[in-house]
């Protein structure tokens, strides 16, 4: 079965699609990896892509918007294999072949509108209808038998909890949270947390219990208790002369979050270090970039989160 | 031969790009049949090459006409820096691949254009490696034209 791992968080901008791309591609130096961007501003997707093929992917409509679509639409059907991109990094560069075990399922700007529609779609009895529009993709990848194709299957979450995120958080095992130390994105944690457990989760268990979908019609991709896997702090600042090595706001936050959430936070942090947006902006993970200031500590910095997720927390 | 410049050029361009088409088909062919991957790196380079130049810049680099405008020439004694800040993606591009152009000339377009600094040009390690850098810098600009014609678009239901 394959490990299936949501990255997200309420807030923008914390390092959801950058976390999402260096996890991904370290695990696919060894595994087969599908990573599928939930995310309507296709930020993950342009990045492995590159703009030309993405932009063939969003108007030849081979994206994870149809999955969501072929709930809202007759005139649209549940897509196959056909919204899968093999080995993107090396469809955009034919001169690297670092990733051949790396799948993408693009996203494209649509979904925003796409997932306003599901909103007020019903088809059939209610209760059956809310529990399908939240199992669409665990369907879609017991279609595609993403359980036998791949060992891991990453989902880039957007800064939301909607519908469409609610169908990544259905079909994954464990959820990662990366968080900037500070008070508002860490209030976020908190109140993202229980809205897992106490809402998501339970929701579709009572939609589930409700509709009486019988063992054989639950898809198999369907996880009912979505575990969190670990709390990431991103970004944290440096001062290159207090102790921590991090400012005194992101150290005190850091040590917060620690006593609040124990061991769910990750030991080895994310620092704002030069070198992980330049190489995203090169359309690399920085242990492939090239970037002259992804210096060998940026890359051992990423390679340590990357490597204490994938050994103890998923 | 046609007489008409303009049709001649038409139908070129369309046999070029039923050319690329049949050279990528090969490539795909070779990848599958597990060629050689030093044959497979040349041979991606030389597609990418291709598919990045203007036919008529390729024609004219061939047949090494000496009224071509040839912004190489041109970055070396001509172009002011008002005029390198205003080269198109698609003449930069040409640019680029030129390889008479010296790591100084590709050095200004990064600067000029591009808005590098001279800390960060100076450690790019070699000039292949600034080529890919400008190469990724142009891939990041028709980006943003990708991601307007998308997000102008109407959706489909």
């Amino acid at each position: 079965m394959a490990k299936k791992v949501s990255i997200i968080n309420f807030k923008g901008g914390v390092g959801k699609t950058t976390l999402s791309l260096h996890l991904s591609t370290y695990l696919a130096r060894e595994n087969r990896v599908l990573v599928i961007d939930v995310d309507h501003q296709s930020s993950l997707s342009i990045v492995m892509l590159g703009g030309k093929l993405w932009e063939r992917c969003s108007n030849d409509r081979e994206t994870i918007n149809r999955i969501f679509e072929s709930f809202c639409n007759r005139n649209v059907q549940m897509p196959g294999h056909e919204i899968i991109s093999s080995n993107p990094f090396h469809a955009r560069s034919r001169r690297y072949d670092y990733y051949p075990n790396l799948d993408l399922v693009p996203a494209q700007f649509e979904l925003d509108d796409t997932e306003i529609e599901l909103a007020s779609t019903t088809i059939g009895g209610p209760t059956l209808s809310e529990w399908e529009k939240r199992t669409l993709l665990a369907s879609w990848l017991d279609a595609v038998d993403a359980d036998e194709n791949y060992d891991y299957i990453i989902y880039d979450c957007p800064p939301a909890t909607k519908l469409v995120s609610q169908n990544a958080l259905a079909a994954s095992d464990c959820f990662i949270i990366p968080v900037i130390p500070d008070e508002m994105s860490t209030r976020g944690v908190t109140h993202f947390l229980n809205l897992v457990r106490n809402k998501i989760d339970a929701k579709l268990k009572f939609l589930h219990d409700a509709a009486s979908i019988s063992v054989q019609d639950t898809p198999k991709s369907y996880v009912a208790d979505t575990k969190a896997a670990c709390i990431v702090p991103f970004m944290a600042k440096t001062a290159g002369a207090a102790h921590s090595g991090l400012t005194n706001l992101h150290t005190r936050k850091i040590r917060e979050l620690r006593r609040q959430w124990g061991d769910l936070v990750l030991k080895p942090i994310v620092k704002n270090l030069s070198g992980v947006p330049e190489s995203i902006d090169l359309g690399w993970p920085v242990w492939h970039s090239g970037a002259p200031n992804a210096s060998q500590d940026v890359i051992n910095m990423m390679k340590s989160v990357c490597r204490e997720i994938t050994e103890n927390r998923i | 031969m046609k007489n008409s410049t303009a049709e001649t050029s038409s139908c070129d361009h369309s046999a070029f790009k039923k050319l690329l088409k049949i050279l990528k088909l090969n490539f795909e062919y070779l990848e599958r049949a597990n060629a050689d991957q030093n044959l497979l790196a040349v041979y991606g380079t030389l597609l990418e090459y291709l598919g990045n130049i203007k036919y008529q810049d390729l024609i004219n680099f061939l047949s090494r006409k000496q009224d071509r405008t040839l912004f190489g020439q041109q970055l070396r004694t001509e172009l002011s820096e008002q005029e390198i800040s205003r080269l198109s993606l698609d003449d930069i591009n040409s640019i680029i691949h030129d390889r008479e152009n010296t790591r100084k000339d590709l050095e200004r377009i990064a600067i000029l254009r591009f808005g590098m600094t001279k800390g960060e040009t100076s450690k790019i390690k070699n000039k292949e490696i600034l080529i890919e850098r400008l190469q990724a810098l142009i891939d990041n600009e028709r980006t943003h034209e990708s991601i307007s014609r998308q997000a102008g678009k109407n959706q489909t239901t």
